[in-house]
């Protein structure tokens, strides 16, 4: 397979191209950042945000929020450096880690915001996992529509104009590259891009029905001009270098990394336990992974070479999840269906041959289970400690003789 | 309090160790060392050069608070010198051409935020050769203005060794750190390939930039690259074998294996410079838990005539555009950028594979060598624009190890002469100890080297 003579990225990346040197888009772009005047970019984002502000009536904006990296940093500089009054929401793709819940109840306390979540039932979103993998080859269709729709339908619905993500969709994605013009708000951008099948189509695979996909379903274009809204990127005015923003949330406000599956690095999709499965499928689809976008960047910043970056990939993209197991618990697929199925969406890039997967041995410290349904275990069996006889004698004597 | 003197020039009286201990007593305060800076900089900054531009107390003190110094600050009010191709969120990043006179990035480089979380303070931009090659810029060496003060980091060696600042960060490519190290009779260090992230930096050659710095006492460099350098299971690499492993720290009295390597530029090195690297060579030999062994050519030019490949093509490839703005780019540059653009894909994908070979072939070169001694440059500073002798620190480089420049003193016409101090790669702890240990057995001043009142007016020194 043909790869970037920079960093790890292979031609079976989604949209990539190569230059005459062979560079890779995302490489290119990583350099562009270098001559942007971030210090306009950010003047421009303060008048921008300052409008906003005098024009807002409850809430300024809308912080699409995970409580993961990006969305904490967006909350900090909203708050803390714009003076914005945001209304927080989660699309919640049930798959919650421990890490994760904690981050994300860390943000809103951090912060003072005001939150709204959309919690589809745990029915729902194991027929979606399980039929995404057929339709797009991924576990995830219902977060990357979910994320998509459902804080611009709270936007519309509420009448907030703007919405304000993160990351920019140059940084690292390499579809597209800071010197390309492009539309600065796309309402379809996710369907287009991750999730790639509208709720209709999903419907009409009969895995739900289309009332049960109502808050998957981004507003139509008329509703979308009508209410005003639009929304921006952080990452198109500040410069963003995800990594000290990581430290910086780290050690300013707690927010706290965890053990990754088919990564090395801690911070990326920490709130969801099934980030390694999705990444696993991606090795399969693409013959490359997680690791080897971390690589990538690690290698454009000098912090290692790319054939150390190549060997390190090499062996964490193979690895296969420990949460692969409740992935076929939750769609009642075997091994076997489950590793046929994701063949089907192999990209023409790939020989067959270089998919190895290996059997993982790193330990890691977060369950594999979302931290609600670890919650419900706990709980659900165990007796009322208050009627433990030692309890029961603290209990009266402290009730009737205090 | 201290004296009024002692006030005058504090960074080439204290080592930031003791600095901020002097702090701690409340005999010195932030303000002091600021107003050190700011009066060694008018004094001398008119005359050699060193600094593009400077930041006021107040910026200086909004840039660090902004980036919000972490509970513990191992660089609490220590002032340094940035060289002007890393971004800040203040003042322009010019990168040494006119064609980006006047830019301002806004944002800091991240090993800048580094330092500045570990409580340093901005004192200014030091001037760099055009995109940090080797154009000669307008900064003059203090020893003599006759020479050049060596490029790329040509004003963050200067302001050091001026005493305008106690530290100052610089990259190399090349030897853009060792060269004006030696030049200007400081202590330099390029860490290994891979120890501090590059992020909001200029680019010219991906495998072979590295950040490095440059500091007056040779026991503040410990400091200055744990303040700068990654660390944690986020960065594999230097979570194995620089936090975790490796052989360092050394047992107290264990053997230390020290190996000789000439290459192939010490027939050409000035006598002066290989009979003070012989005397050192001759201590060390004395010293009973010191071994030390002849490493043997191993490379001869042919690392040089890869990295000369490698680093044009880079050029050609990442200055296109400035390249179209003939008249605002020096011929160097020029040059340099057409050499590259007739370096086919294939030549230069051939030599990124050789340079892969040699940095893997290096670990079994030095496999039982702890510390390698070798010429930082072969000459003293040459007259300004005169030819210079290849780089022997250039090697370092390409093999991504880490390596530093150890001031060891005068040549005849009282320029300064430097050895080069070099470690298997990652192995960059290993080496500092090595350095402690050479320093308590004083065959190594801790101190650059004194600027006499060679060369410049007696009125500034």
């Amino acid at each position: 397979m043909k790869y970037c003579k920079r960093c790890c990225i292979p031609a079976s990346q989604e949209d990539v191209s190569f230059d005459e040197l062979g560079i890779c888009t995302a490489c290119r772009t990583s350099e562009q950042k270098m001559h942007i005047s971030w210090k306009s970019k950010s003047q421009e984002l303060g008048q921008i945000l300052s409008k906003t502000k005098a024009d807002a009536a409850s809430y300024d904006c809308i912080l699409p929020i995970s409580g993961g990296k990006d969305s904490f940093f967006q909350a900090h500089v909203l708050t803390k450096v714009y003076g914005l009054r945001p209304l927080a929401v989660t699309f919640s793709h049930n798959w919650f880690s421990e890490t994760g819940f904690y981050n994300l109840q860390l943000c809103l306390k951090s912060f003072s915001l005001d939150h709204i979540q959309f919690t589809p039932s745990r029915d729902l979103v194991n027929r979606l996992a399980r039929q995404s993998l057929f339709e797009i080859g991924d576990a995830c269709w219902h977060c990357h529509a979910g994320v998509g729709a459902f804080p611009l339908k709270i936007a519309v619905a509420f009448g907030i104009k703007l919405l304000i993500w993160g990351e920019s969709i140059c940084e690292s994605s390499g579809r597209t590259t800071y010197n390309d013009s492009r539309e600065s708000f796309d309402k379809d951008y996710f369907t287009r891009v991750s999730a790639k099948k509208t709720p209709q189509q999903m419907a009409d695979s009969g895995c739900a029905s289309l009332d049960e996909l109502s808050m998957f379903t981004v507003p139509s274009s008329l509703e979308i001009d009508n209410s005003g809204v639009w929304g921006l990127h952080l990452g198109d005015y500040i410069f963003w270098d995800e990594e000290r923003q990581t430290e910086f949330i780290k050690s300013e406000y707690g927010w706290r990394e965890t053990d990754m599956e088919s990564a090395y690095k801690g911070f990326k999709s920490a709130e969801c336990i099934m980030a390694g499965v999705h990444d696993y499928m991606c090795y399969q689809k693409r013959g490359f992974s997680r690791a080897s976008l971390q690589a990538a960047v690690d290698v454009r910043n000098g912090l290692m070479t790319r054939k150390e970056g190549l060997d390190l990939a090499s062996r964490i993209d193979a690895e296969i999840p420990y949460a692969l197991e409740y992935y076929k618990q939750l769609t009642g697929l075997t091994d076997e269906e489950f590793h046929e199925e994701i063949k089907r969406h192999r990209s023409p890039f790939v020989d067959p041959g270089v998919i190895r997967p290996v059997s993982k041995t790193r330990t890691t410290s977060e369950s594999s289970q979302p931290f609600v349904e670890q919650i419900l275990d706990r709980y659900k069996n165990s007796s009322d400690s208050r009627l433990q006889s030692a309890d029961l004698d603290r209990l009266n004597s402290e009730l009737w003789w205090s | 309090m201290m004296n009024e003197t002692s006030l005058v020039d504090l960074f080439r009286t204290y080592t930031i160790k003791q600095l901020i201990s002097l702090i701690d007593q409340s005999q010195l305060s932030e303000r002091d060392l600021f107003d050190c800076c700011e009066h060694r900089f008018e004094t001398f900054n008119p005359y050699l050069k060193a600094f593009k531009c400077v930041f006021t107390k107040y910026e200086a003190t909004h840039i660090r608070d902004g980036s919000f110094p972490l509970a513990n600050q191992p660089l609490r009010s220590i002032p340094f010198g940035i060289k002007d191709v890393f971004n800040t969120c203040l003042k322009p990043t010019e990168m040494g051409s006119i064609i980006w006179e006047g830019f301002e990035a806004g944002n800091n480089a991240r090993c800048v935020d580094s330092l500045l979380r570990s409580g340093a303070i901005p004192f200014g931009k030091t001037v760099t050769a055009e995109f940090a090659v080797h154009a000669l810029n307008e900064t003059l060496n203090p020893y003599d203005p006759a020479r050049t003060p060596g490029t790329s980091s040509s004003g963050s060696a200067v302001a050091v060794a001026a005493g305008i600042v106690p530290f100052s960060i610089g990259t190399q490519t090349a030897a853009s750190i060792i060269r004006p190290a030696s030049f200007c009779g400081v202590w330099g260090m390029k860490p290994s390939f891979g120890l501090i992230p590059r992020t909001g930096s200029l680019k010219t050659t991906d495998t072979l930039d590295t950040i490095g710095f440059f500091s007056y006492f040779g026991s503040d460099l410990r400091r200055i690259l744990s303040s700068m350098r990654v660390k944690g299971p986020n960065y594999p690499y230097v979570y194995r074998y620089v936090d975790k492993a490796g052989p360092y720290p050394k047992p107290h009295g264990s053997l230390w294996k020290v190996g000789f390597f000439k290459s192939c530029f010490w027939e050409i090195a000035q006598p002066a410079i290989k009979r003070a690297i012989e005397k050192v060579v001759a201590q060390l030999q004395a010293i009973p838990n010191i071994e030390i062994e002849v490493v043997p050519d191993f490379c001869g030019t042919n690392i040089h005539e890869l990295h000369e490949l490698i680093y044009a093509k880079c050029l050609s490839y990442y200055f296109t555009q400035e390249s179209l703005s003939e008249d605002r780019v020096s011929s160097l540059m020029l040059e340099a950028i057409k050499r590259g653009s007739e370096i086919s894909v294939n030549d230069f994908q051939a030599a990124l594979d050789s340079q892969s070979t040699y940095v893997e072939k290096c670990h079994d070169t030095f496999d039982d060598i702890d510390v390698i001694i070798s010429l930082s440059t072969s000459t003293v500073a040459p007259i300004r624009n005169q030819t210079e002798s290849p780089d022997p620190s250039l090697i370092w480089t390409f093999l991504g190890m880490p390596s530093l420049n150890v001031p060891i003193g005068f040549s005849d016409e009282g320029l300064p002469i430097s050895l080069q101090l070099s470690a298997r790669k990652y192995n960059d702890y290993l080496l500092l100890q090595f350095l402690d240990h050479a320093l308590s057995l004083e065959i190594f001043r801790n101190q650059s080297i004194e600027l006499p009142t060679i060369g410049i007016p007696v009125s500034l020194t």
